[in-house]
Formats: C-alpha cells, structure tokens, sequence
C-alpha cells in the first residue's frame, strides 16, 4: 500500500471537516475523492503532504506515519509526490520557464540546458509548446492548468495529487485534462489522487472512487462498483436528478 | 486586542528565529538577494533622495530665521547638518521606505498566501521562509543604510543651496562649518539606526503578509497593518536607539 489513512480526523474551530475516515491509495491506480464544496477534499489533499496535519489519526506513506513530521522532515515525502493545485499557484513573478524550472533548480544540479530540455518534454507531454517565455498573467485558465500539471511531472513523481483539476473549465479543456491525466498514469507509471466535484472527470479517470459526505466517506470502492452503488446522494451525482 | 499584539510579538520573533537559522545555515541567494536590493533599495532612491533635498532646504530656511533673531545665523550648516545626519536622514528615509516598501512585501507575499503560491512552494519541498523573507530581510536591512547615506548628502546639499541662493552665506563658509560640526558617532548614530529600521520594516511586513487571512480586504488591512505598525515602531524604537548610541559612542 503506497497510502493509508486510518482514523483520521481534521478540525477547524468548531467546524469539524473530516470525522474518523479511513483511506487506501494503491500503487498506480487512480483514486478519485468526489464530494460537494467544502466536504473537505482539498483538507484531505493537503494531509497527504503535511501541508496541514491531522487532529487524530495516522498517515501512513509506505507504512510510516508521516502525520506530525516537523516541516523539513516533510520534503523527503513532497519530492516524490506533487501536488496540482486547484488555480494552478504558479509564480507570477515568473515566466513558464521559470515555473518548470523551480523544482528542479532546487533539487537537481542539472545545467541550464538540461533544465530547458526538461521543460520542453514536460511541456509536450502537456500538449503545449513555445509558451517559455509567457507569464502567468498571460495564460488561459486551460494553459494554466496545463503548464502547472507539467511543473508537478517535470520531477518525475510517483504520485500526483490533484485539486479540481477541471473546475471553471470548458468542456473541451476538461476533456483535454482529463485525457491528460490518464495518459500521465498510463505513460509515466503515477500514483493519482484527484479530488473533485466534477462527474465527468471521475468518471473517465477512476479507478477507484472514494465519496466524501459531511466530513466521513460515504462510499469507497472501484469505479463500476461506484457506478452500480444504490447511495442516494452517490447516484444523484452520477445520474442526475434530485436526491431526496 | 492585547491578545492579538502578543500573537503578532510572538509570530515576528519566531520569524527572526527562522531569518537568522537560514541566513547563516544555507547557501546564499545572492542572485535573489541582488535582485530584492533593486526592487527595494534602488527603486526607493527617487523618493527618498527628493524627500530628502526638500528637508534640508526647508531646514536651512527655518533655522536661518530662528538663529538671525538671535545674532547666530552662522550656525545654519552644523544645525542642518546635525539634524539631517542624526535625524531626520534617517527616520524620514526609514519612514518613506517603510511605507513604500513595507506595504509592497505585504501586499505581494499577502497574495502569494491568498492564491496557494507559498503553499506550492512547500509542497515542492522548499522554503517559503528562505525563498521570500530571507532575500527581503537582506534588502531592507543593508540598503536603508545605503539610501540614508544618499539622503544625508542631498539633505545637505539641498540646505548648501538654500543657504547661498537664498540667504547669500557663503558655501565655502557653510560647507567647513559642516565638517567642522558634524564627528563620526553623529555618523555612526545615525547610520546605526537604521539597520534597526530595516530589520523592523523587513520583519513586520514579511509577518503581515505572510499571515494574511481573507481575500483582497485581508491583503489590504495586512498592508495598512504594516504601514501603521513600521511606522510607529520607527518613531518609538529612534528615541530609544538615539539614547542607545548616545551612551554607546558618548
């Protein structure tokens, strides 16, 4: 098991945002975690790289607890997983270059060249070319997703975790990360953990699916057991309609 | 209220803890560091140099019709002089960077929080701490001292030019009297001071923008927040640091 969490519960304040849940993420599947605004998916992202720690609980990564690790301890785990996040945190002040190269100039000690190449590849495994040299500011919400996904492989991660890859997106573009995604797990082996409220995208990218419901996980299972799933609120998200 | 100044106290000594752990613990940015030194220090050369040639003529002017009422309008160059090097030089630059500086570092690292930035720094694996506030730190501290040194020769310059223009001294005259007044702890303490102010500008906006909560009205009451703050900590910390240097260089 790559990871595992057991019990683990998070609060803010008052408010109680994950009770008690329990997760497994295979090596090389695709886990989806479906839920409503404010369930806690982005919360439960952030666990999984110490980003934020749990209240109770344990993190397991390859069997070690990793849930209250001081910061720096936390980096052995961050330069193997990524993180996509959900309005792609690229660095304004910085050219696309200049993003893809970050991770790499503080990591590697590959030469400038190395570094361009890199980005290129990264970049065309993305499906985009001669942006180098644009800023942040100048990007579509598309692209922006795009190059922050060719940041988060640029260092050849085992895991990819993804926050709403596709919210705010056109159906085209979605397609397009969603297609994405896949070719990632299909091509370079990763781990995915992608949250989101978006059918489409757990549709088409699950291979198991996990549903997140007022703080505890009211479905885990794979994706056609999901499908077939007689959960009221699961069914209305798959099919449509009402959820009485 | 009290509670939220002791957490704020709280936050900027642990962020001084981490500034000096890093700054002596890891190799130097100096590429970043030179490249803040520009933003900050360079950039802030216009207001200060103009603030400070207008002060000193406005000093000039001032003290010439106080000290002719009293028979002693020969003293203009070391009384200009004397304020401008102690005083004025110094908390008039710390005060303009602080506003013009402290508020951008707010604003930029405020929004670096707001839209994920920092967090996507941690999470590949680097510092936010050695990445942002380390080269800001570095760039307030050494290049107000450098401003106020521009600041004090334009400050005097600028009453040079009131007193010969307008008051017909003689330079020669006024220029002499400004060495013969001014000693080198009147240099050490007014340069002295503000390194203090650079750290106090660098730390309070860093912590303020670091700590940003809420979208665009948070970015902006963080950014007011500091202004205010650098600003009254400037005016509070020169009455102590000038009886500091005053004991310490006699």
């Amino acid at each position: 098991m790559f990871y595992e969490l057991r019990n683990v519960s998070k609060s803010f304040g008052s408010k109680q945002v994950l009770s008690d849940i329990d997760l497994e993420i295979t090596r090389g599947e695709t886990t989806v975690v479906l839920g409503g605004s404010g369930a806690g998916k982005s919360v439960l992202l952030k666990l999984l790289i110490g980003l934020i720690q749990p209240d109770t609980g344990e993190i397991l990564f390859e069997g070690q607890d990793i849930g209250h690790l001081k910061e720096s301890q936390y980096y052995a785990v961050r330069k193997r997983v990524s993180y996509l996040f959900q309005g792609g945190a690229l660095f304004d002040s910085m050219n696309v270059l200049q993003n893809l190269a970050y991770p790499l100039l503080a990591h590697s000690a590959l030469s400038d060249e190395e570094i361009r190449e890199r980005a290129r590849e990264s970049l065309e495994m993305v499906e985009l070319e001669n942006v180098e040299h644009m800023f942040p500011v100048d990007l579509s919400g598309g692209m922006m997703k795009r190059v922050a996904l060719a940041r988060a492989i640029i260092n050849h991660p085992e895991m990819i975790l993804y926050d709403e890859p596709t919210t705010g997106l056109d159906p085209l573009t979605t397609r397009t990360i969603n297609k994405l995604i896949r070719k990632l797990q299909r091509e370079l082996k990763v781990t995915s953990v992608v949250v989101t409220h978006d059918m489409s995208t757990a549709d088409f990218v699950a291979d198991k699916l996990s549903f997140l419901h007022q703080g505890e996980f009211a479905f885990s299972g794979r994706i056609e057991e999901a499908r077939a799933s007689d959960h009221p609120l699961l069914r209305a998200y798959f099919w449509g309609g009402h959820h009485e | 209220m009290l509670n939220h100044t002791l957490m704020r106290l709280g936050q900027v000594i642990i962020l001084t803890a981490q500034f000096v752990r890093l700054l002596f613990s890891r190799k130097p940015e100096v590429r970043a560091w030179l490249h803040q030194f520009y933003h900050l220090g360079v950039q802030s050369l216009s207001i200060t140099n103009i603030t400070a040639i207008f002060t000193g003529m406005v000093l000039a002017l001032q003290a010439a019709y106080a000290l002719a009422k009293l028979g002693a309008d020969v003293w203009i160059g070391d009384l200009v002089s004397l304020s401008i090097v102690r005083e004025l030089g110094p908390v008039l630059s710390a005060l303009l960077v602080g506003g013009r500086v402290g508020a951008g570092i707010t604003a930029e690292l405020g929004y670096m929080k707001n839209t994920q930035q920092i967090d996507a720094m941690r999470a590949m694996a680097t510092d936010p701490i050695y990445k942002l506030v380390v080269p800001r730190m570095i760039a307030c501290i050494f290049s107000l001292p450098l401003l106020t040194v521009i600041a004090g020769f334009l400050g005097i310059l600028g009453g040079l030019l009131l007193a010969v223009l307008e008051l017909h001294v003689d330079g020669h005259f006024f220029l002499s009297s400004v060495l013969e007044a001014l000693t080198l702890n009147d240099i050490i303490s007014g340069l002295g001071k503000t390194f203090f102010f650079g750290y106090f500008i660098g730390i309070i906006a860093c912590n303020n923008g670091l700590h940003v909560e809420g979208g665009a009205d948070g970015v902006g009451r963080s950014t007011t927040h500091t202004v205010v703050t650098t600003s009254i900590t400037i005016l509070i910390s020169d009455f102590f640091l000038t009886k500091l240097f005053y004991l310490v260089t006699g």
